[in-house]
């Protein structure tokens, strides 16, 4: 407890403590509560609830005109394109649901325009979701199919790229591009790749492939086949498909192989992956 | 903000999912609750779909049209259908038939200076008929005439209407083909997306393996752990449909017991010398095989 003689003690807080008076008030013009006294920066996020920045909309202003997206136009639509439409969407439905909270103060309840708004824009959402879900459903289904005709599908094809004449190379070579992104996954453009096991796959089945069609007479062709290193695949993968690219190619493997350089099976996808990394690096 | 959502939709009271004895109450309840100048001025059929529909078919006169009213104090007035109105009713121009109501002036709207109001009455389709212009058979003249009935043939492509109309003709008269009304033409709100922005495709199924859509994004496409996901049963569910166990007697209590304490003892090691002697055991069984099959052979 505080004795009355300790509170009179000569602390050094008691000087700051000292009750000081206040200046006298100074009577200033009220400031009146409108939305011109507030100063916000144009790129405040919350901007963003709004249309066009203002605080309510006329029911002149709001999309009556307009109708939602149907389930065929957004099937034509790539993930991206429903992607932004869907935030579109998501940011009318943010400002629509402020208006009619802001209008719900005042009529008690929701607004039928703007809810009707709001409704239009909601039911293209759910049919981006619906989309989509089928979508997924889809290529699932399509995996589970194929899992079971790829051999005769890769079969097929190589009985096309073999027989074609000469002539047709261009041709072949198109087939060849669409057939790795197809079954195999990989893409001409280096980054979009992504090593795994499809990926390992599709380059020996295409380097076979390759030296069948271009360098089946080459004299250690036979030692050479079927190519079942990762590492030797990914050299003939990326030769041209001409005879003298490809024999180039094959006299690399075979340097490699005096050389002793091979891939370990249960290495291959990080090997290779860090190889096309290295690769982008350059 | 539960407005937001359409969660709660099916639970609010749907007059058609009501039971036709307990109609009246609701339709008393109607009376009663709304002033006549919100009250609906057409007959209204609770159980019945009141929306109005988007097939021109059932529509039947369409905005624009010509009609001769038939019935009712404006008999003999034409007039042009301006909208249409929930449960079947169409509005018609000032030529129509009107009612004058009493609004309190809460309701009231800008520029509005007295308590009555006068409010296009909507008129049912049997109180109108759409009337058009024939070529006379014999003279040759065009002249204007009220259509007793209409049916509808055939599809075409409308421009203006953007869609698939069905031709329009006097009943039992294939020939009298009577042309929709041109619809007044929408201009683009803030919303909408040009018509070839809409059409181009930039969905290419070009991988087996490559999926358009991130794995990441999957979950928030497809509830995940949605219980109307196939194999996903709730406990009570599985309670339900898992048949109860019979009660063991005390033999088999005894048994399982006596299993239990046999798998808690150590697993006995195999000595070389136990390996010689089932080595041993398992190649005279062969010897003794192969010999018989050799007898039979001989047989």
């Amino acid at each position: 407890m505080i004795t009355s003689i300790q509170k009179r003690a000569l602390h050094s807080s008691a000087k700051c403590l000292v009750r000081v008076k206040p200046p006298p008030l100074t009577i200033r013009p009220p400031i009146a509560p409108t939305v011109k006294n507030f100063e916000v920066n144009d790129d405040h996020p919350l901007w963003q609830f709004f249309h066009d920045k203002k605080y309510l909309r006329s029911y002149e202003d709001l999309d009556n005109a307009g109708r939602p997206w149907t389930v065929p136009e957004l099937r034509r639509k790539s993930f991206d394109d429903l992607h932004s439409l869907w935030y579109t969407c998501l940011k009318e439905r943010n400002i629509l649901a402020r208006e009619i909270q802001v209008l719900q103060a005042e009529i008690d309840q929701p607004d039928q325009q703007f809810m009707a708004a709001s409704d239009r824009v909601r039911e293209t959402m759910w049919r981006i979701r619906h989309v989509l879900s089928e979508r997924a459903h889809a290529q699932q289904n399509a995996r589970e199919v194929f899992e079971q005709s790829e051999e005769e599908l890769l079969d097929d094809f190589k009985k096309y790229y073999l027989d074609a004449s000469k002539d047709e190379d261009a041709d072949v070579q198109d087939a060849l591009k669409r057939l790795q992104l197809a079954v195999f996954g990989i893409s001409e453009v280096i980054d979009e790749n992504k090593v795994d096991k499809h990926f390992i796959k599709g380059i020996k089945f295409i380097s076979n492939l390759k030296l069948e069609r271009y360098s089946s007479d080459h004299e250690k062709y036979s030692e050479l086949t079927p190519i079942t290193d990762a590492g030797e695949a990914l050299v003939i993968f990326h030769a041209e498909p001409t005879a003298e690219s490809l024999n180039e190619s094959i006299d690399a493997v075979l340097e490699m192989r005096q050389n002793g350089v091979s891939v370990d099976r249960y290495d291959e996808i990080e090997t290779i992956q860090a190889y096309l990394n290295k690769l982008l690096e350059e | 903000m539960s407005y937001l959502t359409k969660a709660g939709e099916r639970f609010r009271l749907d007059l058609k999912r009501i039971p036709k004895h307990r109609l009246p109450y609701f339709e008393k309840l109607q009376r009663e609750t709304q002033p006549p100048f919100i009250r609906p001025q057409l007959e209204v059929d609770l159980h019945a779909d009141g929306a109005v529909p988007e097939d021109p078919k059932k529509l039947k006169y369409l905005v624009g049209d010509r009609v001769l009213i038939v019935k009712g104090a404006k008999t003999g007035n034409v007039c042009k259908i301006s909208r249409h109105v929930e449960h079947g009713g169409y509005i018609l121009d000032e030529n129509g038939p009107s009612t004058t109501v009493v609004v309190p002036k809460q309701f009231w709207t800008e520029g509005q200076r007295s308590h009555v109001v006068t409010f296009p009455k909507p008129v049912t389709e049997d109180q109108i008929k759409l009337i058009t212009q024939i070529e006379d058979d014999v003279t040759h003249e065009t002249k204007t005439v009220a259509v007793e009935n209409v049916e509808f043939k055939g599809t075409y492509y409308d421009e203006d209407y953007k869609k698939e109309m069905p031709y329009r003709m006097v009943y039992g008269d294939d020939d009298l083909v009577i042309p929709w009304p041109r619809p007044t033409p929408k201009e683009d709100g803030p919303l909408s997306t040009e018509v070839n922005t809409v059409r181009e495709r930039t969905y290419f199924v070009e991988s087996v393996i490559k999926d358009d859509i991130p794995s990441d994004a999957l979950d928030s496409i497809r509830k995940k752990h949605s219980k109307w996901r196939r194999g996903k049963l709730t406990k009570t569910e599985v309670k339900r449909l898992t048949p109860p166990e019979m009660p063991l007697t005390e033999t088999k209590k005894a048994y399982l017991a006596e299993r239990e304490a046999k798998k808690q003892q150590p697993r006995a090691l195999i000595t070389d010398e136990m390996k010689a002697f089932l080595g041993k055991k398992v190649r005279e069984h062969e010897v003794k095989v192969i010999k018989q099959l050799e007898e039979l052979q001989d047989l």
